[in-house]
């Protein structure tokens, strides 16, 4: 067990120097981030949209979100890491600089209320998984404080779309989706997807600091 | 009940600004050559063959069409001028009349058959995507063309076309003052061709249905995703045109603009070297296997 620990925590390692030198000294403007969010707001903005590749779930609410994990994921699109075509288009048209814009702008963007410190406590099935996969170890003990900011907060994201991104870590061989990340290939690979489900029900259902902010109807 | 009039009170300013809009920036604005026109009311200036000849059926079936209204509505009120009651005029009282009956069968029957031949003609030639020179991938993404090169010359080149984000912030304030000729047309990547080849585009989509139209060139074929759908063009002049996502396929339908470069041949080999120098350093940085890439790279080159 301790070796699984140790060998997770190397990878997380090698896995941020290497994320880290993509989008260096890069200081995000919000401002200017507000003029580049147009395609964005067109399916995360919208409350209750689907994405309907590669099947039906809700697209995940980003603001909120933490802007380095949120640069993170709009890299790894970019750099094939993480597959999904749409997504990819997106991210191809975006400089690093925009990258960063973007993502700082969608960090501050709503009112967001910080998340309680405690969550409900998981059902002791989901409580053994969680622990097996070490997921407080960086997503935070209440999943919304990970422990650097390269990691995503997931407490109350939409459900369907969690199980759609632990799936995608399974995924392999797949020209057209899937994602590709040491770490979390390694831990999503040791579930079923009957156990992932429980997972993402029980993360999703938690409250946390992400929203759906619509865009205002007048200006 | 304040908030209300607020909102009131902005839309009244918006009608506002959009006829300050109407009255003062709309004239600013020039035709944009292989787009639109300022008080276009007719078709665009076609660029190839097939579009020429669509314009033409649709001068024909035009010409057709007010013939017949001409006729129908003359005979019509020249029938109720000359021919009225307080002249004296009886009505005619018959039924089934079987030379009546094969008279308004068979005429307009003629007309269909003789509008039908020349444009069954111009269908069947839209359709043949046969012996292509060039084959190009465009997927419809939520919200950005993606064009991929698949056979000819220029083989393996990809790139995702999108407006230009100075246009989209124009937009967003309301598009005041002067407007660019081009305003929302622009793009980074525009798709580059050759002149004088047949081209074959592929369309396809990554998420909803988008429809891959250029109008000076008569080409409209709807990107599905899961299918692939084809149309062609053979552009016969050098030029930008410019066409649009002609499928409503969400928030930004509108600023997914198309925009084709045609190039003289010598020009077009030209822009594909350089795109090919531009991808060999960076894949052979980012790829795992450079010796697959270096492998095919000769291949493509010798075509």
């Amino acid at each position: 067990m301790s070796f699984k620990s140790f060998a997770i925590a190397a990878a997380l390692f090698a896995g941020m120097a290497g994320q880290m030198s993509v989008a260096q000294d890069l200081k995000g403007d919000v401002q200017a981030g507000e003029k580049k969010i147009a395609m964005c707001i067109g399916c995360h903005g919208i409350v209750g949209y689907q994405a309907s590749f590669p099947s039906v779930y809700k697209v995940p609410m980003i603001s909120g979100q933490g802007a380095k994990y949120i640069a993170n994921a709009l890299n790894a699109y970019k750099s094939g890491e993480r597959k999904h075509p749409t997504m990819r288009s997106v991210a191809l048209g975006l400089t690093p600089q925009d990258v960063a814009d973007v993502s700082a702008y969608y960090e501050l963007h709503g009112n967001i209320l910080p998340a309680p410190d405690q969550i409900a406590p998981a059902p002791a099935k989901v409580a053994e998984l969680l622990t097996k996969g070490g997921c407080a170890g960086c997503h935070g003990a209440n999943f919304s404080k990970p422990t650097t900011p390269d990691f995503p907060k997931v407490a109350g994201q939409h459900k369907d779309y969690l199980f759609m991104a632990l799936k995608s870590y399974k995924e392999e061989g797949s020209s057209t989706w899937g994602r590709n990340n040491a770490v979390m290939g390694g831990v999503a690979k040791q579930y079923s997807l009957a156990e992932l489900k429980m997972i993402a029900d029980y993360l999703g259902s938690q409250q946390g600091e992400l929203k759906v902010v619509p865009q205002s109807k007048f200006r | 009940m304040n908030k209300l009039s607020q909102h009131w009170k902005k839309i009244a300013n918006c009608s506002a600004l959009a006829l300050a809009g109407l009255t003062t920036s709309a004239y600013a604005v020039k035709d944009l050559p292989g787009g639109p026109a300022v008080n276009q009311l007719n078709l665009h200036a076609p660029a190839t063959k097939l579009a020429a000849d669509q314009a033409s059926l649709h001068v024909f079936m035009m010409i057709i069409c007010m013939v017949i209204f001409v006729v129908v509505f003359g005979v019509m009120f020249y029938s109720i001028l000359k021919h009225r009651k307080s002249l004296g005029h009886k009505p005619a009282h018959f039924h089934e009349s079987v030379k009546v009956e094969i008279a308004w069968t068979l005429a307009p029957f003629i007309i269909v058959i003789f509008m039908a031949i020349p444009a069954t003609k111009t269908v069947i030639a839209q359709k043949d995507t046969s012996n292509a020179d060039l084959t190009i991938k465009a997927t419809g993404h939520q919200w950005r063309w993606g064009y991929d090169y698949i056979k000819g010359e220029g083989e393996g080149i990809s790139f995702i076309s999108s407006l230009d984000n100075s246009h989209r912030i124009l937009s967003n304030s309301g598009a005041k003052g002067d407007m660019p000729d081009d305003y929302l047309l622009k793009v980074d990547n525009p798709l580059v061709v050759p002149v004088g080849k047949k081209i074959r585009i592929i369309t396809t989509a990554s998420d909803v249905i988008h429809a891959f139209a250029v109008p000076s060139f008569g080409i409209k074929q709807d990107a599905i995703p899961g299918f692939v759908r084809d149309t062609h063009f053979l552009a016969e002049r050098t030029g930008m045109f410019y066409g649009q996502c002609q499928e409503l396929c969400g928030k930004e339908h509108a600023y997914m603009p198309i925009n084709v470069q045609v190039l003289s041949e010598a020009d077009y080999s030209a822009w594909v070297q350089k795109k090919k120098a531009e991808a060999a350093p960076a894949t052979a940085k980012n790829e795992a296997a450079p010796a697959a890439q270096v492998a095919q790279a000769p291949v493509s080159e010798k075509k």
